[in-house]
Formats: structure tokens, C-alpha cells, sequence
């Protein structure tokens, strides 16, 4: 079970911050993937999306690629994406995929 | 060890009691019993020919088990029907010896292909995903190659690759280590040992490799023809006085093997004609 939470910035400021709750897996990335591009699409623009992971407790490679495929659509667009707070045990997957980089993976677990 | 027979209260993720396994007349394994504890590497160790692969295909499910031998989350899997023995398939990898790719199938193929079957995953994750494992395995950038086109250690790879796939939750392993170069073996076992700590991976490894086992193992059984000779930590494994154990421990090859009096006494038994 993953929820998914999306704040857009007021007026034309393009910012996007994506929440995710849960586990992060197979089971839902198409429907979280469709949820977080729906949104980018009926936006005007979006040129900097921040995803937070800090409630986010498992992670699979399915929700990494999720991560990659958002992180490569927005950098297209010559915006900026970045992700925020992973618990350690998310933090390690990143690492083990060799993305933190890539992801501009930030801060450690906000609790 | 817990060793009771018809009934299984143990905890673990996997117990076997009291499973024994035959080749027609041929008897593979005898009295085989252990619990396999779930986020740990459970090691099977054994020279060729000890039962070590006839007992990952029990665990496996290409074997069928007698009631009440072999135990999966509490349940006995002789009472499986086809649809427990698929969704306990869906939840595990499996990397053979010869890693068994599908040569008709480019690299990528391979390995999405469970991902595409089992699977809703839109095909773009499932592209990363491929690219991911393989950069895992230390395979970048051979997606697109067929199996032919590897060495037999790049198909071990690319066939790790693959049993990565779905992130199971136990992965079986045979023989890592067979066929790659020491480097890429060390690299090999430096990896299942990760995926251990970062996805709270349950890895059951068969192998003869004792540096890799002794490497890699939180628990480890010995077998010797069929049956079970030690089970115990790396550290327990290394005291144990028994003399098998040790002739193995130490590449001792048989006593049989070395006797020449033995030998020239067979020969000489041949009858001239």
C-alpha cells in the first residue's frame, strides 16, 4: 500500500512537491507513476519537483525506476528534480542502484 | 535444530524434516533436516555428486516432497495445489548453474521477462528496471547482446540478472562462484551479501566453494553422500572435529582415492581373457 500526495505551488512558479507514503513496490508504481504524470501534464509547467520519501518505509527496484523515469522526464524539460529525507533502509537501495547522484538524493531520515 | 517428525513449530522460513529423496532405486538424499531462518544466508556445502542440487530442487519446487518433509511459512508444500506452487514461484529467484537464459531471447529479453508476464509494470520501468539489475551484476550495457555473445561467466551474470528480476524475497543459488574468475566471484559474493542487508533478502546458496561459503554463510550444512555430516555458524562448521568435515575443509580427496595398494590389488583382480 502506497499513498501519494502532490502539492503544487501556487501561480506560475512551477514547483511541484510529491509526498509518498508507504511501500513503495511493483504493486503500485504504474499507479502512482500515472497519478504524479497526470499531474505534471494538466500543469502549465512544472520546472522543479521534489519528491519526499520520509514517510516511505520499503522500496523496490520497481519504485526506483519510478523515481529514474520521473527524474529523466523533468531534467528533459530542463527542471530540476531532487528527493528528500529517505529513511536509511531506502537510502541503501539508492545506493546499492548507484542513483543517489543521479536522484539528487537529500538529508537524511527527517524523524 | 529442531527435529520433530509430522509436525513443524518452528519459526523459519523453510524446515525440512526427515526428507528423504530417490532417483529411481538410487537413494540422493536420507534423513535430510535443517530450518532455514528468514534475511540470512543459509549455505549448502558438499562435494559433487552429495545431494546438494537434488536438495534445492525439493526447495525449489522441481521435486516433489513426501508429506510432511518440507515446510514453506509454516505450511506443508506436499499439500500444495498449482496456484500455492505459483505464487510461492512469484516470490523467489532462482540462478542455475548454467544461468539458463533463453538463447532465443537478447539479454534484456531475458530478464524482463518475468517482469512482463507477472507483472503490470508499464514497459519504460520496466527498461530502467532491466538496466538496473544488470548494473547490479556488473553487466552495463549488454542488454541488447544474445546469450551466445557471453562468456560463461557473463551468462552467470546476466542469469543472476534475471532471478533478481522480480526483487524475490528468497533467492536460490547454485554454484555462484563456477565458472567466473576469482575477482568477479569475490564481487559476486560481495553483492549477495548486500542484497541481504538492503532488501531483507532470504539467500539459500549451494556451493563447493569454501572461501565463498565460509565468505558469505550465516549458517551452513555439510553433506556427504545424501545426508547431512554438520550444520552450524562458519565458526561452528571450522571447530568441528569430525573427520569428514575436516577431510572436506582441507580438499582432502578420499582415502580410497589415495590407496595405490587398494588400486594396483583391484587391477591385478581383473581377469585376463
Amino acid at each position: 500500500m502506497c499513498t501519494v500526495d502532490i502539492k503544487k505551488s501556487q501561480g506560475d512558479s512551477g514547483y511541484l512537491i510529491v509526498s509518498l507514503s508507504g511501500e513503495l513496490n511493483k504493486k503500485v508504481v504504474r499507479d502512482i507513476r500515472d497519478k504524479i504524470v497526470g499531474v505534471i501534464r494538466s500543469s502549465r509547467y512544472v520546472e522543479n519537483v521534489t519528491v519526499d520519501l520520509s514517510d516511505v518505509n520499503l522500496i523496490d527496484t520497481a519504485g526506483v525506476a519510478l523515481l529514474v523515469l520521473l527524474c529523466q522526464h523533468v531534467k528533459s524539460k530542463g527542471g530540476t528534480f531532487r528527493v528528500v529525507h529517505p529513511q536509511d533502509r531506502v537510502r541503501r537501495v539508492f545506493k546499492l542502484a548507484q542513483l543517489e547522484e543521479f536522484l539528487t538524493v537529500e538529508n537524511g531520515n527527517r524523524q | 535444530m529442531k527435529m520433530e517428525t509430522g509436525s513443524n513449530d518452528s519459526k523459519a522460513l523453510i524446515s525440512v524434516r526427515h526428507l528423504n529423496s530417490f532417483y529411481g532405486r538410487k537413494q540422493a538424499l536420507c534423513d535430510v533436516s535443517f530450518d532455514i531462518e528468514a534475511r540470512r544466508i543459509f549455505v549448502i556445502m558438499g562435494m559433487s555428486g552429495c545431494g546438494k542440487s537434488t536438495l534445492l530442487k525439493h526447495l525449489i519446487g522441481l521435486k516433489k516432497s513426501p508429506p510432511d518433509t518440507v515446510w514453506i511459512n509454516g505450511e506443508d508444500v506436499s499439500k500444495w495445489g498449482h496456484r500455492e506452487w505459483n505464487d510461492y514461484w512469484l516470490r523467489i529467484g532462482v540462478l542455475f548453474q548454467n544461468g539458463a537464459l533463453f538463447n532465443s531471447m537478447t539479454v534484456g529479453q531475458n530478464i524482463a521477462l518475468p517482469l512482463t508476464v507477472h507483472t503490470n509494470l508499464p514497459q519504460d520501468i520496466i527498461e530502467i528496471m532491466v538496466e538496473m539489475k544488470l548494473h547490479m551484476v556488473g553487466l552495463s550495457g549488454t542488454a541488447h547482446l544474445m546469450p551466445s555473445q557471453l562468456s560463461g561467466g557473463m551468462r552467470k551474470r546476466a542469469g543472476l540478472a534475471r532471478a533478481l528480476a522480480m526483487d524475490p524475497e528468497i533467492l536460490f543459488v547454485d554454484e555462484p562462484s563456477s565458472g567466473l574468475d576469482p575477482i568477479t566471484a569475490a564481487a559476486l559474493d560481495e553483492l549477495l551479501i548486500t542484497l541481504k542487508e538492503v532488501f531483507s533478502m532470504t539467500l539459500v546458496v549451494v556451493t563447493h566453494e569454501l572461501e565463498s561459503a565460509f565468505k558469505i554463510g550465516d549458517y551452513m550444512i555439510v553433506m556427504d553422500r545424501g545426508r547431512i555430516i554438520a550444520s552450524g555458524t562458519p565458526e561452528e562448521i571450522r571447530q568441528m572435529p569430525d573427520s569428514r568435515v575436516q577431510q572436506f575443509l582441507n580438499r582432502r580427496p578420499d582415502e580410497e582415492q589415495r590407496d595405490y595398494d587398494s588400486y594396483i590389488s583391484r587391477l591385478c583382480k581383473v581377469k585376463r581373457r
